[in-house]
């Protein structure tokens, strides 16, 4: 069932189930504009199933979502891009899928995201980092006043990783939303407003920043105390 | 050299890729070694052929008196007139028409003349009429007491063998396209497909494939234009009935070229059956040889595949530049077959939507 809601991303008591395997087990929460909400859990707690519900690529069997009238860029888990078509080209035609006005924000995303040097490069024949950068521009293309990202830091590098966090934190600061999922809080534990842990397809923590603590190893921590030490990276 | 552990790694690999090795090692072969029955006989024994009055004083009796002395290389197939029995010469439904006079059964002298027509642009079929001429003589002469004369007619313009095939050869070069191409095509973008679905749709990115690969189809079309004209052929390439047929026929294989690949949720084994389809079109959909001269089951076969009437009307539009009207059927129904085709395609869309979430 979806409702409409104008302003904020909302789900309320999700589930989704494959065969007798329960990936979402009533899940709740809420996407707020002028945050960074990231949602945390180990691999295979049901992160990339909720994503993708958000998304609208996989139906839910179970519970109510309400989408804000609001653009909406999506930074995927496996970049999705065109691999035949350079990376140029493929901010070419997906800007003029999304129909992007011509104001400069565009260049000022290649920019942040250091693409201009490989501008010009087949999207299937760049790195792991460059091709994780070409999705998130990609997101990013729009302006979007909701941006989803899944597991948006992996495979950049550390000035690459610190250079995106700040971009995102200002990105939320300005007013949009920012919803991450990733499962290594500790990148995040300095820029986050508001985490959500999942595990086994239920959250298990929902806290503002003002709630938690700012150390990096505390909240590492109290991650690990949550869902166990499988996926817990230490800052 | 360590063989054994990679050996093995073989072994597993192919238990992963077990579809696509089935394709290929079971269903290709079977397929193949299956269709050497639809090749029969190396002269036409049993094409058919339309049996006709040449005037309204023809009885039942003539007829069937000419039905039993042309079975021997014919399946003959009685006509109510000329003008229909002609018209289905000219679409392949008959390869060629024997006019009967009157009085066949109750003659018991003098002579009778018998006409038998045949399509000059076929021209596979042009020597080999010359012989089912003289056979036809010799049949009707040992069934019937009387002198008979049958004389052969060539109807439509003839044409050289290079002139005959260009048609099927250019029908070649789409069937490829479609069946190798947008497949690979559908494929090698499949990483970019959750952001179509995001930003767009599976549908959207489907029919703009299409209708850009239709339009490629314009350029082969161009080039055989141009050899037609510098070798002097006598060949309508750009006739509308030619071009309307060849660009439904292709928008019809691609349909189920990407049907195939969504089916199969774009996996090595969906690129082989693409290739399978192709290899049994060739070989069961009559698209390179007239059906007529093959045995029944393929003919059978080969008249159950809506592009084998594409073919045919391309074949016909260029080397005869009939009127579109004469094919009016066959074009409505490649439509309605594409367009159900179509439909397939949404089906196999929404199928590939409902695997991935």
């Amino acid at each position: 069932m979806i409702a409409n809601a104008p302003q904020t991303l909302t789900v309320k008591n999700l589930r989704r189930e494959y065969g007798p395997v329960v990936a979402l087990d009533g899940v709740s929460l809420a996407v707020e504009p002028g945050t960074l909400h990231c949602l945390v859990g180990p691999n295979g707690s049901g992160k990339t199933t909720l994503f993708r519900i958000l998304l609208g690529l996989t139906q839910p069997t179970g519970g109510v979502i309400s989408r804000p009238e609001a653009t909406v860029g999506v930074g995927f888990q496996r970049p999705s891009w065109y691999p035949d078509l350079t990376v140029a080209e493929n901010l070419h035609v997906f800007g003029r899928l999304m129909d992007v006005p011509a104001d400069g924000w565009q260049e000022y995303v290649v920019d942040v995201l250091g693409l201009d040097r490989v501008r010009h490069r087949r999207a299937g024949a760049l790195s792991g980092g460059y091709a994780k950068k070409l999705d998130l521009a990609l997101a990013l293309l729009k302006r979007p006043r909701f941006l989803l990202l899944d597991e948006p830091l992996a495979d950049l590098d550390d000035v690459s990783e610190s250079q995106f966090l700040d971009f995102l934190a200002s990105y939320a600061g300005a007013g949009n939303a920012v919803f991450v999922s990733t499962h290594r809080i500790a990148d995040f534990a300095t820029v986050l407003d508001r985490v959500t842990v999942l595990d086994h397809g239920r959250v298990v923590f929902d806290e503002t920043s003002e709630e938690l603590t700012t150390d990096d190893r505390s909240m590492t921590e109290m991650y690990t105390e949550l869902v166990g030490p499988t996926d817990a990276k230490s800052p | 050299m360590r063989l054994r552990p990679l050996l093995r790694k073989e072994l597993v690999w192919s238990k992963r890729n077990l579809a696509a090795l089935i394709v290929l090692l079971v269903v290709v072969p079977a397929v193949f070694a299956g269709a050497s029955v639809a090749f029969q006989t190396v002269v036409p024994t049993d094409m058919p052929v339309a049996v006709v009055g040449a005037g309204e004083n023809v009885s039942d009796a003539d007829l069937s008196v000419v039905e039993g002395a042309v079975t021997f290389f014919s399946d003959p197939v009685r006509y109510e007139s000329t003008e229909h029995a002609l018209e289905d010469l000219r679409r392949e439904s008959v390869y060629a028409v024997i006019e009967i006079p009157s009085g066949v059964a109750a003659q018991s002298d003098g002579r009778l003349e018998f006409v038998l027509h045949v399509d000059g642009s076929l021209v596979p079929f042009r020597e080999t009429s010359k012989a089912i001429t003289s056979i036809a003589n010799a049949r009707l002469s040992a069934a019937l007491p009387v002198d008979v004369r049958v004389t052969r007619t060539v109807l439509e313009p003839t044409h050289t063998l290079p002139e005959f095939l260009m048609p099927l050869l250019l029908f070649g070069v789409i069937t490829l396209f479609a069946f190798t191409y947008v497949p690979y095509n559908l494929a090698a973008e499949r990483t970019a497909l959750d952001r179509i679905r995001t930003e767009s749709s599976l549908e959207a990115l489907a029919v703009s494939k299409l209708l850009f690969f239709t339009a490629l189809m314009s350029i082969p079309v161009g080039i055989f234009w141009v050899v037609a004209r510098q070798f002097e052929y006598s060949l309508a390439v750009l006739t509308p009935g030619a071009i309307a047929a060849l660009f439904v026929s292709f928008l019809l294989m691609s349909i189920v070229a990407m049907t195939i690949m969504f089916l199969s949720r774009f996996s090595t084994t969906g690129r082989f059956l693409n290739v399978l389809v192709l290899f049994g079109l060739f070989a069961l959909g009559g698209l390179i040889y007239p059906v007529g001269f093959f045995s029944p089951l393929r003919r059978a076969i080969a008249r159950l595949v809506p592009v084998h009437y594409g073919m045919i009307v391309v074949r016909s539009a260029m080397l005869k530049d009939l009127p579109l009207s004469l094919f009016t059927d066959w074009l409505v129904g490649l439509v309605i077959v594409t367009v159900l085709a179509g439909a397939g395609l949404e089906l196999s869309i929404i199928a590939y939507r409902r695997w991935i979430s």
